[in-house]
């Protein structure tokens, strides 16, 4: 069974204040997230990824379209029972204590009393905050309060979780957390869905990522495929002042940064490539296939739409030079 | 995760009335955490004590004085409560954002508003209670002691006090109208 399914959902708002006209948050979206699976949502700011998440979590209405989770409807309690969620930088009554919130939210979600207050214990003790349990919400620091929101997210046990942008306001070691944490979830089990703009978290966590740009859903991949694509190409960085005229000559687009020369030329121009390194006496850094990272991915797909129209036809063309423009 | 004897297969909801209960409780929790609430109650004591200073210098109708004034400090102190908690009763979970934690849980809207109603009920029964008490000490101060027309006190109280609750149905109902309709605009 799929655990959530996104069937054509689509938002627009009234923008302006004397004449409102309608202004589309999110196009119609079409998705499918596997029990399972971590899939991350990507895409710049504004792009609609609260957006997407506040529908799903029933937080606005859907202009048309619907979303199944875990094969209910998004308004089913029952549903809302096993599904945590983690909102943008998330904010709470600031007159609890820590231990109060979780016990309160403990409560809503319906966690049985007996074993409540141990399970509160167990989840601050989870996200690092067991000595501030006692403190109003309100001296805590934005980082803390992040950790807390993730503490109440999976206070229940949820089947499927929902993390928007769980890795901002933390420190390195906080993200750090926050990564084990969501391995941890997948190993037990669950499904989650998150959203971020930071590529390399989504690149080391997710299963599969979609990227939504301006409203749009723009693709779908499995990071393992979109990221092991070799494109016939090295990478080669050496010791120079200069960049030798051997090298241009390969068909090589180098560039000079300090006392180190990057070059990127065709595979099989390699042992030329080498060749002249070497008559050159020069020392050699690193030699390096280049693989499309999810970086590439998100920036081809991401690129502004006027000039996806513009040359829509030489698709292949275009395709190549934004990979150049990033691996150079 | 070793969970503490739960179990999500079983899907334990709790049920509608004891979570409306909890977020009244959490609401009422909150008034009482506000300091404004007690500087308010302060006031309306105090001016049940100045009723009695006013009396002093009435000839004869110094009780007449002190119930005029004490139920004059608790209607109107009522209403000033009702109207700053209940004012930000729902506005302010959905400025703050603490609202989707909450209606991401298995609490239906109409739960929430009524809970949040409730909440501001029982605030505003503590309040009169505390402010009739003032009341009432002032009478026991200028008449050293109680009369069978103090009854009717009691009576115009309560009637103050459906009053408030009235007025704060009108507030809830007001507020609870549209949670949706607040995020236009945050299209991000």
């Amino acid at each position: 069974m799929a655990a959530i399914e996104i069937l054509d959902l689509e938002k627009s708002y009234l923008v302006g204040f004397w004449r409102k006209r309608p202004k589309l948050a999110l196009r119609p979206l079409r998705l499918t997230i596997e029990e399972g699976e971590v899939f991350g949502f990507l895409g710049p700011n504004g792009a609609g990824k609260t957006t997407t998440l506040k529908l799903l979590m029933g937080l606005v209405f859907p202009t048309a379209g619907t979303a199944r989770i875990l094969g209910m409807d998004i308004d089913d309690p029952r549903m809302k029972s096993q599904i945590g969620f983690l909102p943008e930088q998330p904010y709470f009554y600031d007159h609890l204590s820590a231990r109060e919130l979780l016990n309160y939210y403990g409560q809503l979600s319906g966690v049985p009393a007996k074993g409540r207050s141990a399970r509160v214990e167990q989840m601050l003790a989870r996200v690092g905050l067991s000595d501030s349990a006692g403190m109003q919400l309100r001296k805590f620091s934005k980082g803390m309060l992040q950790r807390l929101g993730l503490a109440q997210a999976i206070l229940h046990d949820p089947k499927l979780v929902f993390l928007d942008e769980p890795m901002s306001g933390l420190d390195p070691m906080g993200r750090r957390e926050v990564r084990d944490l969501i391995q941890q979830l997948r190993h037990e089990g669950k499904t989650v869905f998150f959203s971020t703009h930071i590529l390399s978290d989504a690149e080391a966590l997710c299963d599969r990522v979609g990227v939504i740009h301006q409203g749009e859903l723009r693709g779908v991949g499995a990071v393992a495929e979109l990221t092991s694509q070799t494109q016939g190409k090295v990478e080669i960085i050496f010791y120079s002042r200069t960049v030798p005229a051997g090298l241009t000559s390969l068909g090589a687009e180098a560039r000079l940064s300090g006392d180190m020369v990057n070059a990127v030329l065709p595979e099989e121009q390699q042992d030329a490539a080498l060749e002249v390194l070497r008559r050159e006496r020069l020392k050699l850094i690193s030699l390096t296939p280049v693989r499309s990272s999810l970086e590439e991915y998100y920036v081809l797909k991401t690129r502004p739409t006027e000039v996806r129209n513009e040359d829509g036809r030489n698709e292949d063309g275009r395709t190549e030079e934004s990979r150049k423009g990033v691996g150079v | 995760m070793n969970s503490v004897g739960m179990n999500s297969g079983s899907m334990n909801l709790g049920s509608m009335n004891s979570r409306i209960g909890y977020i009244a409780f959490n609401t009422f929790r909150e008034a009482v955490r506000d300091r404004v609430l007690y500087n308010l109650i302060a006031f309306a004591l105090l001016l049940s004590g100045a009723a009695i200073l006013v009396g002093e210098i009435s000839i004869d109708i110094e009780r007449l004085v002190v119930v005029n004034l004490g139920l004059t400090a608790v209607s109107l102190f009522g209403v000033v409560i009702a109207i700053f908690i209940g004012i930000g009763l729902v506005s302010k979970e959905i400025d703050k954002r603490t609202l989707y934690t909450v209606l991401s849980r298995p609490v239906r809207r109409w739960e929430f508003v009524v809970g949040k109603f409730f909440g501001l009920t029982g605030t505003l029964v503590v309040n009169t209670f505390l402010m009739a008490i003032g009341v009432f000490l002032a009478l026991l101060y200028v008449a050293h002691r109680f009369e069978k027309m103090d009854v009717w006190v009691l009576v115009a109280l309560l009637i103050v006090a459906t009053g408030l609750i009235a007025y704060d149905v009108a507030v809830a109902a007001d507020l609870g109208a549209a949670p949706d309709a607040k995020n236009s605009g945050s299209a991000a």
